[in-house]
This record gives structure tokens, sequence and C-alpha cells, in this order.
């Protein structure tokens, strides 16, 4: 019976190989400094030490909790990535690289008797299919089965096939909605953020969250066991566990916030400002001074910037970027677990659009506006990828606006 | 009452760190007091393999039984510059992760409970089975009851006593050997009908 004890200690657990190289990023800079002063101090500094990476007039600042030094990104010697030259090959919607379904709202902005933006689409291996007409927002479920639609006062959740599952009516126009990642909860604001509510992933049990947040979608957190959701109230973002109200932390967030979003393994939160992108420590390490809430990186575009997108990759390595300048657009990937590493820029033109990661995170698709078609760009090398006119796909409506990319469904 | 040998012939369970004396761990401590990386990187590979399979196996959850061992592990770092060094580091750390690991379950226990009374008609959850891809015998171990698994991974993953197992866990040690004694039947049983299978 040895046997059995020698399969148990040698067992290995899944994603042990990926959990260790990241544990061991962190503990290595954990590590007291090998001095007598720094033997006699007891704390321990944790994450990114600050650094200033000055290389061509360009900074990139990573913030630690035993101080900082943050200073301007410059931005104009980031390492081009894409090369203009040979052209994109072109795409089918039918065949997306990557795979995967696109999720899209198409159709002019129509004002009344409320704004709503056309219909809700997706396109994958079946090409595009119509879902849901004169919605304003969507957003897809954890797994890609549903999408969560709003239209007025009326949250609506369908199934691929456009077939209405559940839907809740609230005291106002309803916006922001964003499911939990186990798909329990879906979380929506009202009246431009009067209330933040949270109802079941069956559209049952509706309740207010509270009140007077700024019109901003919240963020739940991946990988935890409770419900914790991030929302903006002024100049601040409250994390809390959904189910109880229970406030875990509140920390300053930057002006004028358009985004919030955690990275896919829930150990940061990045707020999107249009001039500033701070990202947060989600949680804290005892034994330390790093506490959930505390700054782990802050960006700042520079003067006549401001950043339109922010996206975290699919593992969280990366967060991509639109940056603009007047009429000129940049995509630019950050290292989002290493912020001394200098910026990528992935692709420059005019008028750019959403971003999304593909189901494999290998490929970045881009909505060149300029030109009114899709751009795949791949991350590990290779030729990009194009799908020119977009909008004659869906139906000619006009103002297709990309949502969401998510995986195939299963079953 | 049963000691540490169990039923079904198990012998008594052969450390996996006798072969890194605590002489060896003691100077790797004190090489880590000093600010030496490399002693420290020694002391992570030692350890922290067996922290986050233990945390994974008891609540089967990626996400937190990696934060389960960093954070173990970064505990142990903290408290390094007041560590007695007559003391082993293992036996203290693997404590931490017992600990953290039976109180992340306990708290997922009680969420699914809340969970299935108000979302009977929810859709299904969109996540991945935990146990996909595991091998054969971790997907048996997984597939035992919490109460059983957890004493199994303690005793043989994390390799506390069933005296530590009982402090750790508040269960009396005959519950302890008891629980330990129905999941290893359990194992045995399927590495039985494995091999019989096998000779088909």
């Amino acid at each position: 019976m040895s046997g059995l004890g020698d399969g148990l200690r040698e067992l290995r657990a899944p994603g042990e190989d990926e959990a260790r190289r990241r544990a061991w990023e962190t503990a290595s800079a954990a590590v007291p400094p090998a001095d007598t002063a720094a033997r006699s101090r007891r704390r321990a500094v944790l994450a990114t030490a600050a650094a200033v990476v000055a290389a061509a007039g360009i900074s990139v600042a990573a913030v630690s909790p035993a101080g900082s030094a943050v200073t301007d990104w410059v931005g104009d010697a980031v390492r081009d990535v894409v090369q203009e030259d040979p052209p994109p090959r072109a795409a089918e919607l039918g065949e997306l690289p990557g795979g995967g379904r696109v999720l899209v709202l198409s159709g002019a902005p129509v004002a009344e008797p409320v704004p709503v933006h056309g219909s809700s689409w997706i396109a994958g291996d079946a090409g595009p299919e119509r879902l849901l007409g004169a919605v304003r927002e969507a957003t897809w479920s954890p797994g890609g089965r549903f999408v969560a639609a709003t239209r007025g006062s009326e949250l609506i959740a369908v199934d691929l096939r456009g077939r209405r599952r559940w839907s809740a009516s609230a005291d106002g126009e309803v916006g922001g909605p964003r499911w939990s990642p186990d798909g329990f909860r879906v979380a929506y604001l009202v009246a431009g953020g009067r209330e933040l509510r949270v109802l079941a992933g069956d559209g049952q049990d509706d309740r207010r969250l509270t009140t007077d947040v700024h019109p901003v979608a919240p963020a739940w957190r991946p990988n935890v066991v409770r419900h914790t959701l991030a929302f903006a109230r002024e100049r601040r973002v409250v994390v809390l566990d959904a189910d109880t109200g229970a406030v875990a932390y509140r920390a300053p967030a930057p002006r004028k916030l358009t985004g919030l979003a955690f990275s896919p393994d829930g150990q940061r939160l990045l707020l999107a400002g249009r001039r500033e992108l701070r990202i947060l420590h989600a949680r804290s390490y005892p034994g330390t001074k790093v506490r959930a809430g505390s700054i782990f990186a802050r960006y700042f575009a520079p003067a006549d910037n401001r950043y339109e997108q922010a996206l975290w990759s699919r593992g969280g390595q990366r967060v991509a970027v639109v940056r603009r300048t007047g009429r000129r657009s940049e995509v630019i990937l950050l290292d989002g677990r290493s912020p001394q590493t200098r910026p990528r820029r992935l692709f420059a033109a005019g008028e750019l659009g959403e971003l999304a990661f593909s189901p494999d995170g290998r490929w970045l698709l881009v909505d060149w506006r300029e030109t009114g078609g899709w751009l795949f760009l791949p991350l590990d090398g290779g030729r990009a990828r194009q799908i020119a006119d977009v909008d004659q796909h869906f139906a000619g409506d006009g103002d297709t606006r990309l949502v969401g990319w998510c995986c195939p469904p299963s079953g | 009452m049963a000691s540490s040998a169990t039923a079904g012939g198990f012998s008594r369970v052969a450390r996996s760190r006798a072969a890194v004396s605590a002489r060896s761990e003691r100077v790797l401590v004190r090489a880590a007091q000093g600010g030496d990386a490399a002693a420290v990187e020694a002391l992570f590979r030692m350890h922290w393999p067996a922290a986050y399979r233990a945390a994974w196996f008891v609540v089967r959850d990626a996400q937190a039984a990696e934060d389960i061992a960093q954070e173990a592990f970064l505990a142990a770092l903290a408290a390094l510059d007041r560590f007695d060094r007559r003391r082993p580091l293992g036996p203290w750390l693997r404590t931490i992760v017992a600990r953290r690991s039976i109180d992340a379950l306990r708290a997922r226990a009680l969420r699914r409970e809340v969970a299935d009374d108000a979302l009977a008609m929810a859709p299904a959850p969109e996540r991945d089975d935990p146990c996909a891809g595991l091998d054969a015998l971790a997907a048996v171990l997984a597939g035992l009851s919490d109460d059983q698994r957890t004493v199994v991974v303690l005793r043989h993953v994390l390799e506390l006593t069933p005296g530590e197992i009982a402090q750790v866990t508040g269960l009396p040690r005959g519950t302890v050997n008891s629980r330990l004694r129905r999941g290893l039947d359990a194992l045995e049983a399927w590495g039985r009908a494995t091999r019989e299978e096998a000779a088909r």
C-alpha cells in the first residue's frame, strides 16, 4: 500500500506549472535585501518595487506599497510590432481567427422613445445571426450561452437563437449589465447610476444593491468564493460582497472614469480613466503592507492624449489600450504583471473603436472605424487579418459596434 | 486508539522530505534570513508544490489554491527574520496551508447552500469542471467527500500527523482516523478495481 502513499504524494494539481511561475514572481519580489539594516526591518516589500524606466524619453512607473515614483508616459518610442507590410489577409465572419463568436450591436441610434442602438447580433461559424432588436447595450454570459441586453427600462436575457429567457423591468433606463463569472448573478445600473441592482442568473430576486453610483458598468471579480463586485462612486471605486453588501475596500479612482475590469485571475483591478489607467491590487498579502485597493501601477496619457479603450488579455498578462491624439489612434499593449516592461505598440491608424481578445488569447480584434472594417492582430507573430466593410454583414444597418468576443458555447 | 498506521495495511507514512534533512533546511533558512535569494528559491521549490497541491485537492479551485499557497509562503518570508531556526519551517508552513484550505472549503460549502436555495432555476453555471484533465488517481481523490478528502490530503500530501490534523480541523482524533480510513479504503478499492481490470 505504500504505492498509494507515493502516488498521493506525487499527485500534481491542475495549473500547477503556471501557478508556480506566478507564485515565484511574487515571492522573489518579497526577498528582503541582503544587508544588516534590511534584516532588522520586519516588513516585506511585495509586488513590483518602484521603478522608473527611462529610455528615449519613455517612462513607465510602477507603484509599490513602500513608495512610488510616478511619471508621465510619453509613448513616443514604444516598439512597433506590427509591420505595415505585408497587408492583412482577408478573413470571414464565419471563420474568425481564434474561433468563438463575436457579439455586436448594429444599427443607427434611434432617439425615440428612449435611445436605442439597434439590433444585437452574434457572428461565428454559422455566420451572422440577429438576436434581438431595439437594444442599447448587450453583454455575453460567462460561457457564451446567453446574452443580456438593455432596452429602455428592461433588461432582457436571450439565448443564442434569440429566444427570450427572462426579463426584468426597472424604474428607469437600464444600463451596464454584467454577468458574474459563475453565471449566478447579473448586475446592472438604473437611470444612469441612480441605482445599482443585482439579480440572479435566472432573472429572479432582483434587488437594489446601492444608490448614487457613477455611470460606469460594474465589474465582477473572477476566481473568488464570494460574489465580489466593483462599482464607482465619484472619484472612488468600491468593492463589496454583492450578496451581503459588506464592503471589502474603497480606493481613489482616476478622473473621468470610463471602465472597471478585474484581471481574469482576480488579482488586480483596472480603473480606466480618460487620462490615466490605474491598476490596483485586488487582494491583500498577509505579512506585507500590500492591501487590497493599493496601487499596483499607474499609466498617464501624455498631454493631448486620451485613453478610449482598455481591456485585459485572456490570461491577464497584458492590457490592450486604445490611445487617441486628435485624429490618430494607437493600439498599445501594456504588461499587466510587470509595469517596468516597456509597452508595445501594435497598430496605429485614424479612428479606432472597440477591442476584443480572441477566446484563445492569440488575436486582438480592433474595430477599425476609419475603414469600416475589423482588423485581427496576431499577438504571437504572423500576419494580420482583416474583414472589410463589416456593416454590410449585419443587414446593412450601419454603425456596427463590437461588444465582445466569446468562446463557442458548450453543449 | 488508532495510530498513524491505517486500515488496509497502509504502512507508516514515509515522509517525502526525509531526503531533505532538517539540517539542510536550517542552512537554507539561515541563508534566506541573510537575503540569499537562491536559498529563498530553494525553500520555495521545497515547500510550495505540496502547499499548492494540498490546497487544490482540498478546495478544488485553482485560484483559491494559488492564493492559499502564495499567502502561506509569503507569510513565511515575512516571518523569516524572526523565525527560530531550531524549529523546522516546513511543518509551520504546512499548518498555515491546512488551516486556510479548510477555511476556504467551509466558506465555499456555505455559499453553495445559499446559491442552491436561491437559484434553483438558474441557468447552469458555465464553469469548467475543476476535475477535468486530472489523472485517474487525482480524479478519484477529488471525488471523495469533503470530509474524507480533506484528511487524506492533509495526511498524505501535507504529511501532517493525525494529531496535527485534529488540531487544525478541530476534530477529535478518533474522527480524523475514521475519516482517513474511509477515504483511503475508497482509494484502495479503486486501486484494486483498476488492477483487476488491467489483469483481464
